[in-house]
Order: C-alpha cells, then structure tokens, then sequence
C-alpha cells in the first residue's frame, strides 16, 4: 500500500440520470503510465476531473498518497498537472510569456526555470524556437498540445494527466511526444488516449465501454 | 444664458422620428425601449429638475450628502442589474466600490479644489458627483460583465490555472486583468481624442451658461481625472471583493 501513488476505489458517475461508469478502480504505483480508453462521451475526462478535484464520484473513492481527493478537492491541485483537452484560450500574449506565467505564482517562485531550459525542451518536442516570440492564438492545435506538454513537465509535478495529449499532431510528432513522456521513469501518468503506441508503452490500461 | 420654451423643446423632439424610421427599417426590435427609455428619461429629468431646484434653495451640508448616498445606492443597483448577476449576492460588493470611489474624488475636491466647505454646497457636490458616479456606470458595468462572462464561457482556463499552481485569487486575476483591458480602452480613447473630436457636456454647458472657457477647461480637466480614477477605482474594489466572494466556481 505504501508504495502506491493513486488509488481508485468503486468510484462510479452519472449523469442526467444516465450511468456513466460503475464501481471502477484501479491503482498506479510511481512512475507507472496508465491509458483510458473508451468511447466519446463515456466519461475519460471525468475521471480525470476528479483526480483533479473539479468532480466528484457519485460513489467511491479516490486517494492520492492516501489523502482522499473526494474530500479534500484541492489534493489533486497539490500533486498534480494538467493538459486539459480543449487549448484553445484566446491568448494573445507571446508563447514564452504563457510558458512563464505558472512561474509566477506563488506556490511555483521557487522552481527554477530559465530560457535555456525552456529551448532545450522546446528540441525535444520537435518545437521550433522561433515559436516562443509568437502570440499563442496564432498557434495550431499539434503546437499548443505540446506547450501544453512542456509546461506539465516544468511543473515538474509528481503525476501528470492528460487529455488526448495526441489528438491533434501528425504521427512523427506523436512519437517524438510519446518519447518525450516516456524519458521520466519516475513520473507518473494518467492519460486519456487512443494512441496505439501510447497504449502499448502505458503499463496499465482502462477501458470504459 | 437663452432661455429654451417648452414649446421649442417639443419640436425639437420631433427630430427623433429620424432614429425612429432608421430603427424600424432596420428591424433591431429597439422601438420599444426606445420609447420607454427617453419617457423614463422626460420624467427623471423633470422630477431631478424640481428636487434639485428645492435642494439647492435649502442648501443644507445634510440634505446634500443625503441626496450623494442615494445616487450611491441607485448606482449601484442599476450596475448589478445591469451587470447581469445576483443582486442580493453582488449589490453590496458594487455599492462598496461605488462609496471607496465617492470618497476618494470628494475628499480630493472638498479640501484641495475647493475652500472652506464651499465643494458641499448644493451647486457644487450634487453635479460633480452626479457626473463622477454617472459616468463609472457604464465602465463598471462593462467590466464586471466581461469578467462573469468569461470567467462562466472559459471554467476550463479558470481550472486550468489552478493545476498550474495558482491560487484561487492568482486565478482569477487574469480575469480581472482582461475586463479592466476591455473596460477602460473605450474610456481612454475618448480622453486621447476630447477638445479635438468632442467637446465633452460639462465644458460646453458652462460655456453656453455664459462661463469663462478658460474656466470651464479647468473644471473639464478635473472631473475627467475624478471619472476616471473613480471608474478604476470602483471596478478594482467590486472586483476585489467579487474575488474573494467566490473562491471556488
């Protein structure tokens, strides 16, 4: 039990009436990948919401580090980042000054980022430098997904969810994400994907039908 | 100053069956609160008209600040209405902006424009703060719309700030922020472009009551800087404490 990082217990949700998953549970050790997978509208994002702490189950129970993020909604913000599906904020600001913004809140002035650090990133994910002059709107969905990406990774934080982290890049930009991701043997992700590839790299899967 | 006859004042009307036809050729569905908005409008003005020429035969220090507070109050429930959100949750929060905002620009004229309690005096406090508070309607009013509407279209941005490490409040400062930005750019065009696109109402009513235009500039120069501080300054504190009301969505 010690060594586990996320504990899903029966968790179960409807919605309009409609039963959405029932008594679904699964459990993530540290630096274990889990994929959800499962038809449009079934509730992957759900879960994810609730591991964030923005839903709650209508029965069950979620722990991350044994602290119960159905009670306490603000243990997912603690241990947490993430990339939520839909990127299309209408930010005009510059891509480097959405990249820095997290940096300056208070719970994140003492994590350490610089440009260089940021470039370096910037290569891996096949990113162009040039990018970070740019005004985010003017970005497309592959190019925001993986500032997305970045960003979570910056954060530097314990677990990652991801929302179709893939959904909108090509296939060589796909693997370079996948690769990218699979880099940190010590983080732990939850992510909602189809991706092959990304399913068969993930150690765990879920599949809601 | 020439004197306007009732009688001229009714013909003149006659000019709004100009909006009238533009309004109905174009469908915009207006007509109706059209007409009920200059009949609102005849009967306020008139009723002002009588009230304030009895306050300002009394001129009492007390019946003024009375006369102030309810301009306050009817402010503030006209942006909250207007604004689109709960009146019994956000009325206090807008009416608190409303007083910091009176405060401030009544304090700066009443002891630095003015000398020896002269800025209380009937002629003097009820216009300035009728324009002071009159004129942060419209800005407070746009400003608190966008930042409810955005913050009610774009949840998930709100959510996904806080799983980037912002607390509830550095959250919603973005928001904040984007509703100042659209608030006060209009405000701050008209500024830029006055005495060369427009000559604002105040300056060209005391012209035409036969003030020096030298004068009249002065005052103009004041009340514009009074208008627009207090507009931020009511936005800033309703937003505030619109803020700090809301902790969670």
């Amino acid at each position: 039990m010690k060594d586990i990082l996320i504990k899903v217990e029966n968790i179960s949700m409807d919605y309009l009436g409609q039963n959405l998953f029932h008594n679904l549970s699964f459990e993530l050790k540290k630096g274990e990948k889990l994929a959800i997978k499962g038809p449009s509208g079934c509730g992957k994002s759900t879960i994810l919401n609730m591991l964030c702490g923005f839903e709650r189950p209508t029965a069950g129970n979620i722990f991350i580090y044994g602290q119960n993020v159905v009670s306490q909604s603000d243990i997912g913000r603690k241990y947490c980042s993430w990339l939520p599906q839909d990127l299309n904020f209408a930010d005009d600001d510059k891509v480097e000054d959405i990249i820095l913004f997290p940096f300056s809140f208070k719970a994140n002035k003492q994590k350490q980022i610089d440009l260089k650090m940021i470039q370096e990133q910037f290569d891996l994910l096949g990113l162009k430098k040039e990018l970070l002059s740019n005004r985010y709107i003017d970005l497309s969905g592959g190019e925001k997904q993986r500032v997305g990406i970045l960003i979570c990774k910056l954060l530097d934080s314990e677990i990652m969810l991801l929302d179709e982290p893939t959904s909108a890049l090509d296939r060589s930009s796909v693997d370079k994400v996948i690769d990218y991701l699979l880099r940190d043997h010590h983080l732990t992700i939850v992510s909602v994907s189809h991706d092959e590839r990304w399913c068969r790299e993930c150690s765990k899967i879920v599949e809601i039908i | 100053m020439i004197d306007i006859s009732w009688i001229d004042v009714l013909t003149v009307s006659g000019i709004l069956l100009i909006p009238i036809f533009i309004l109905a050729y174009y469908k915009t569905g207006q007509l109706k609160t059209m007409g009920w908005s200059f009949l609102r409008m005849t009967l306020q003005l008139s009723l002002v008209g009588f009230y304030l020429e009895y306050i300002f035969e009394i001129d009492s220090v007390a019946i003024n600040l009375a006369w102030v507070f309810l301009m306050i109050i009817a402010a503030g429930f006209t942006i909250t209405k207007r604004s689109d959100i709960s009146l019994s949750r956000y009325y206090l929060p807008v009416t608190a902006g409303i007083i910091v905002n009176v405060l401030i620009n009544g304090l700066v004229f009443a002891f630095f424009i003015f000398e020896d309690n002269t800025f209380f005096s009937a002629r003097y406090i009820i216009p300035v703060m009728g324009m002071v508070i009159g004129n942060t309607l419209n800005t407070a009013i746009v400003a608190i719309r966008a930042y409810f509407s955005s913050l009610k279209k774009e949840r998930q941005k709100y959510r996904y700030y806080l799983m980037l490490g912002a607390s509830e409040n550095e959250a919603l400062y973005k928001f904040s922020s984007e509703a100042m930005k659209i608030a006060f750019s209009p405000m701050l065009a008209s500024v830029a472009t006055m005495g060369l696109i427009w000559l604002p109402g105040m300056m060209t009513g005391q012209i035409l009551g036969g003030s020096n235009p030298l004068t009249a500039i002065k005052y103009q120069f004041l009340i514009m800087i009074a208008i627009f501080t207090g507009s931020v300054i009511t936005v800033a504190v309703t937003l505030n404490i619109a803020q700090t009301m809301q902790n969670k969505l």
